[in-house]
């Protein structure tokens, strides 16, 4: 098992296992997510108060925690990258971040609309959306100071140490907008708990959807690692030797 | 003949470099002045703009007071590592014997001492002109005191991160606001539950909580960002 | 097996007078699947590309390098 660890650290191999992962991960994904998207929308009871909005949970509730969770993930391939210089941990924080910034645009996205016909209000400043309107923030910042520098692994190195002075931060932000919350007594906690007094059973799509997104955010990290691979080893052999060989693939088709 | 003895303990180079700091940033008066008008002219926006009634001043003024100084002290981050990083004595810092946890430190408390602690004590006038009630004088000015030497710490990361890179104001913002917001919320906070009549020590602690935090790990941050940047 | 909770198709795709809200984040929620799975895809092929370009200009430039080499220097 630890041998595996230690060759997913290596570029090239990294490269050629995921090849075999990509077409099961992607198969039990679809599967997790067809289950949960079908059985949330069309066969769980609608909740007593509000209807059937409250289904937008089902997307709502992955997202968030994908996106926090997808930061915990750049905190640690941040920590590897500057403690044991592994280029590896630097290529998948690199992707990390794109999708992280997507997930809390969902999860912003997806709290609005539910929030408006729920609560009468798109925007509420309650510690979640906030929270996760600051991580956003700090996601696209991360991209930003990457790209400002000329010398990549300066960038590198400046995006991981804003990674991990950001992952400190974005615990305190959140306990202290929760607190703020309490302080000023008008915005009302969009907590999912307030789907109220209903059937533990709708709870279940959630756990499909949940490692639906999970499944997602996996696959989508290691399509766009693997192009990262690719762009970075492009001076290896092994790159050439799979580069000729899509050629001589590309030649034998036409 | 006697030979000069120059002690070189942490305790004199710290001391010589807080001397240092302070007599550099002295010199250019622009540094202490520039923030503190900004802080100055920024606060009085807010009646100008939006009307001068005092209820709504006072209501207002804990957050303008605390996101004017937030922005104050971002602003004048730039005179921390600047000219140094232009004139090679930062590099000479990073290759000093000295550690640069405590050089870092001391760097920034002296340039707290030079732009921080004038917006303090500045604070009372305009937390006067904004119409803030008698109860937040006192939690303003503590949480200002507790509250703009972290604002230092962290806008330190983010400078020690962009000094390198041209045009970098815009980035500085981008990276130190989201950092900042705790303390916004807890100073801010500090006096609004005090024109509420509740006791704030409490949220003073925490905001001295974060000072301590803030002062234990971010040099270690602002060191290895130097290092990037210098490199 | 719990069952279907709707009246119909037409009940279905109204979600209770919230249509709007509730396809719309599913919408938005299938954009975001497409988009991130089909744009790799894209990027590789891109990559490939401009590096079997680069590959073969950089084979190209290392015959007639010689050729040009000596008829200069001779």
């Amino acid at each position: 098992m630890l041998q595996w660890l230690y060759k997913l650290g290596s570029p090239r191999h990294f490269y050629e296992m995921t090849t075999g992962f990509i077409p099961w991960l992607s198969g039990i994904t679809f599967f997790l997510l067809i289950v949960g998207v079908v059985w949330g929308l069309a066969f769980s009871p609608p909740d007593y108060q509000m209807g059937d909005n409250y289904r937008i949970i089902y997307i709502h509730v992955p997202t968030a925690i994908g996106a926090m969770g997808a930061f915990m993930m750049l905190a640690c391939m941040a920590a590897m990258y500057m403690i044991w210089n592994l280029k590896m941990a630097d290529m998948v924080a690199r992707s990390i971040v794109p999708l992280g910034a997507w997930l809390c645009v969902l999860c912003l996205l997806t709290g609005s609309l539910w929030g408006k016909p729920t609560w009468g209000t798109y925007w509420i400043w309650d510690a979640r959306l906030t929270s996760t309107l600051i991580l956003l923030f700090i996601y696209v910042g991360m991209m930003a100071l990457r790209n400002a520098y000329d010398s990549e692994t300066a960038g590198a190195k400046a995006a991981s140490v804003l990674a991990l002075v950001g992952v400190i931060n974005v615990v305190i932000i959140y306990k202290s907008v929760e607190w703020w919350n309490t302080l000023h007594q008008g915005a009302s906690e969009l907590s999912a708990s307030d789907v109220g007094t209903n059937p533990p059973e709708i709870w279940i799509p959630a756990f499909f959807t949940g490692f639906a997104v999970i499944g997602l955010f996996f696959l989508m990290l290691i399509l766009r690692t693997r192009n990262e691979i690719l762009r970075s080893e492009q001076r290896t052999q092994w790159v050439q030797d799979l580069l000729k060989q899509e050629l001589e693939e590309v030649a034998t088709d036409a | 003949m006697t030979v000069a003895r120059i002690s070189l303990g942490l305790r004199s180079s710290l001391a010589a470099t807080l001397r240092r700091e302070l007599q550099i940033a002295l010199r250019s008066p622009g540094n202490i002045i520039n923030p503190l008008m900004f802080f100055v002219i920024a606060v009085s926006l807010f009646p100008l703009g939006g009307g001068a009634n005092p209820e709504w001043l006072g209501q207002i003024a804990p957050g303008v007071i605390w996101v004017t100084a937030l922005l104050a002290v971002m602003l004048s981050m730039e005179s921390l590592f600047r000219s140094d990083f232009e004139d090679g004595s930062l590099e000479q810092l990073l290759l000093s014997p000295q550690p640069l946890y405590f050089q870092v430190l001391i760097k920034v408390l002296a340039h707290w001492l030079v732009t921080g602690l004038p917006l303090v004590l500045m604070a009372p006038l305009l937390a006067y002109m904004l119409a803030l009630p008698a109860e937040g004088y006192v939690p303003l000015i503590v949480g200002l005191l507790l509250g703009t030497p972290t604002l230092n710490l962290i806008g330190a990361i983010g400078t020690a991160l962009t000094v390198g890179l041209a045009r970098s104001g815009l980035l500085l913002a981008v990276l130190v606001l989201p950092l900042s917001i705790p303390v916004l919320v807890f100073g801010a906070g500090m006096v609004e539950t005090a024109l509420n009549g509740l006791p704030v020590s409490g949220i003073a602690a925490v905001l001295g909580a974060l000072l301590v935090l803030a002062s234990t790990l971010s040099p270690l941050a602002i060191g290895a960002a130097l290092r990037i940047s210098v490199t | 097996m719990p069952d279907f909770q709707f009246e119909g198709l037409a009940d279905f795709l109204a979600m209770g007078g919230d249509a709007l809200f509730v396809w719309s984040s599913y919408f938005v929620f299938a954009l975001f699947i497409g988009w991130n799975l089909i744009q790799p895809r894209l990027q590789r092929r891109k990559i490939i590309k401009l590096l079997q370009a680069r590959m073969q200009r950089e084979a190209g430039l290392q015959q007639p390098m010689s050729g040009q080499a000596s008829r200069i220097a001779g």
